[in-house]
């Protein structure tokens, strides 16, 4: 049987069409409306010329409108591509062009970026305009054609009939890329259901859950949010962005919000302890919190999981190439334990290995890389069968199957109890705020400044943000370092800018005069000590 | 511009959410719009405030009402300094 992630929408409105299926702040649509507009969007999608397996992006803030365009698009047969509003239209602009979308859909205050899309090369032909926001200037590029509300409203109710099977591509995933581009990774249902279905029932979601959405669509933290809700016919509620600047305000909307299941990268968590004034009691609503994306410094959990007395906590791990694949649930309590909680053990219809340097199996204990088959594992990179080769690979141990395990580049080991600790990273990948970067790519940003000779960027480690990133830089000629960060803004989001840019004579090159990056990340130690003061647990109180 | 605020302004401008805007902040500069303090910045300057004035600032008083405009978070100092 066809089992498609939009199927449990239409579901969810035939059990129930009356209940609030998303609540945006003082906004509520239940799961009858939604499945109605997501379904009249899906019909002037097609009207518009938009084929099965076309890719139509979301330019949208986190709203009603925005769920209503995942649930639309796919609905049509098309593949949704997430677009980070808050990215410099140059790199936005290449994801339109790398992935070839002709059609993207906005609301009236992004406009205006969509304008600055097409003036950066993004080739749209279509642009439909979601929700009655007033539009910051109406007059977009003569060669667009622009859907509106009142074309919307006219489509049937009904969902279009469009075949489409559960390993047919869902959505795209942008992700940092090493070599300078970002890469999207190419997601079907049957990758999205795999995890979702494993965690209704393993997590446990009932439709009397009130779950956060606090990733934004881009991060594929939001495929539990949107998914587990809808199987389960539960409420999603939209986390504001404002709202996850100020830890108290992240602790009364959850209250407000009657939050039962929170899922969030670790770093807002932390927050959440040191600032949200939390204590036991606080939020009777709140059964279960979900983490995912980074490692969560053991020490901020251990006092979380005190003030959150009762609570549920599990570490979700999964590169985007493989949505979540391994899980942990915490135990009750940390005792004295001072290392990060394992990642756990594979999941849904996953099966992992640990590979050593050789290619051999590793034994319980052995470091080695993560390797990942089954249902979740993406399709591939798109439009790239050069990096797809290169870590979708055939595996050796699966004889005579044609299976390809992803090599996640993660180095763990297998601890007494069978579940996976995470170690660290075979290559240059860093994790920032939750937000997975490739130092690579900002040296190549840096690179492209004219003045710049040489660019290298290391992580410094960092408890509350995972690493920090600080770049060191040759230069031709001298040049202002607020001028470098304004360069690399024009192309890159501001979470992979630098915080710190050291300019040096020479880098410092390995014997095969390639980047020393361990003397460099030497370097960024002492050139940190110089400059600060600050006690190392300044977070602290 | 206060000493206070040029203080904070000079911070600001050290971290990389501000690296793409006016080079220029003053006190009516907003801090929370588009592109502007994110979580982490709002932690890291509550820090820095606390560090620099000797200062403590209560969970309850890290709201938007005192980190909107950098007046404002000029406007708390000030306070924290006079009551301190």
């Amino acid at each position: 049987m066809v089992n498609l992630l939009h199927d449990q929408l239409t579901r969810a409105a035939q059990a129930a069409p009356q209940t609030p299926a998303v609540i945006d702040r003082s906004r509520s649509v239940n799961y009858g409306d939604l499945e109605t507009q997501a379904n009249q969007l899906a019909h002037a999608l097609v009207s518009r010329g938009i084929k099965p397996g076309d890719r139509v992006g979301i330019l949208l803030d986190k709203s009603v409108e925005a769920v209503i365009s995942v649930y639309g698009i796919m609905k049509a047969g098309a593949v949704y591509v997430p677009l980070d509003v808050l990215a410099p239209a140059a790199r936005l602009a290449f994801m339109v062009q790398n992935s070839d979308m002709t059609c993207l859909v906005t609301s009236g205050r992004r406009l205006r970026d969509v304008r600055q899309l097409i003036t950066e090369g993004a080739p749209l032909t279509t642009v439909v305009r979601l929700g009655d926001e007033e539009a910051e200037s109406q007059s977009l590029l003569p060669q667009i054609s622009m859907v509106e509300a009142a074309e919307l409203d006219v489509q049937d109710h009904a969902a279009p009939a469009v075949r489409r099977i559960s390993q047919d591509l869902a959505y795209i995933l942008y992700t940092s890329g090493s070599t300078g581009k970002p890469k999207g990774v190419m997601l079907t249902h049957r990758n999205g259901l795999a995890f979702v279905d494993w965690a209704v029932v393993n997590i446990g979601v009932t439709r009397e859950d009130r779950l956060s959405s606090h990733a934004p669509l881009h991060f594929d933290l939001s495929i539990f949010d949107l998914f587990a809700a809808s199987s389960a016919g539960a409420a999603v509620v939209l986390v504001p962005p404002e709202t996850s600047r100020f830890p108290m305000q992240v602790k009364s909307f959850m209250l407000d919000s009657a939050i039962s299941i929170w899922y969030s990268v670790p770093s807002i968590l932390t927050m959440l302890t040191l600032r949200g004034g939390l204590s036991p009691g606080d939020l009777p609503r709140l059964e279960k919190v979900l983490f995912a994306g980074e490692v969560f410094p053991t020490k901020y959990l251990r006092q979380l999981m005190h003030q959150l007395q009762g609570v549920e906590f599990w570490n979700l791990y999964g590169p985007t190439e493989t949505n979540v694949c391994t899980a942990y649930r915490v135990p009750q309590s940390l005792g004295d334990q001072t290392a990060p909680v394992p990642i756990g053990k594979a999941v849904s219809d996953d099966e992992t290995f640990v590979l050593t340097e050789g290619g051999g199996l590793a034994a319980p204990g052995e470091p080695g890389i993560l390797h990942v088959r089954g249902a979740s594992v993406m399709a591939g990179y798109w439009n790239d069968a050069v990096r797809t080769d290169g870590v979708l690979r055939r595996s050796l141990h699966h004889r005579p199957l044609e299976d390809r395990a992803y090599c996640t580049g993660d180095l763990v080991r297998e601890g007494p109890d069978g579940n996976y600790e995470f170690i660290g990273r075979i290559d240059s990948q860093v994790k920032t705020r939750g937000y997975r970067v490739e130092l690579g790519e900002i040296e190549v940003a840096l690179q492209a400044h004219e003045n710049v000779v040489e660019a290298g960027v290391v992580a410094a480690p960092d408890e509350v943000v995972g690493s920090r990133l600080i770049a060191f830089v040759s230069l031709q000629r001298p040049t202002d370092i607020a001028d470098l960060r304004e360069h690399c803004s024009r192309t890159l989001p501001a979470y992979m800018l630098p915080e710190r840019v050291h300019v040096v004579d020479d880098l410092p090159k390995t014997s095969t005069g390639k980047l020393d990056r361990q003397m460099l990340a030497g370097m960024s130690m002492t050139t940190n000590d110089q400059a600060s003061e600050e006690p190392d647990d300044r977070y602290q109180r | 511009m206060t000493d206070i605020s040029a203080d904070i302004a000079v911070f600001l401008k050290d971290s990389p959410s501000w690296a793409d805007r006016d080079v220029h902040i003053d006190s009516s500069t907003e801090l929370l719009q588009h592109g502007g303090l994110d979580s982490l910045g709002v932690l890291e300057l509550v820090t820095y405030l606390e560090q620099t004035y000797n200062v403590e600032i209560l969970d309850e008083e890290v709201v938007p009402e005192n980190f909107g405009r950098l007046g404002d978070v000029a406007d708390l100092v000030r306070r924290k300094l006079a009551t301190g």
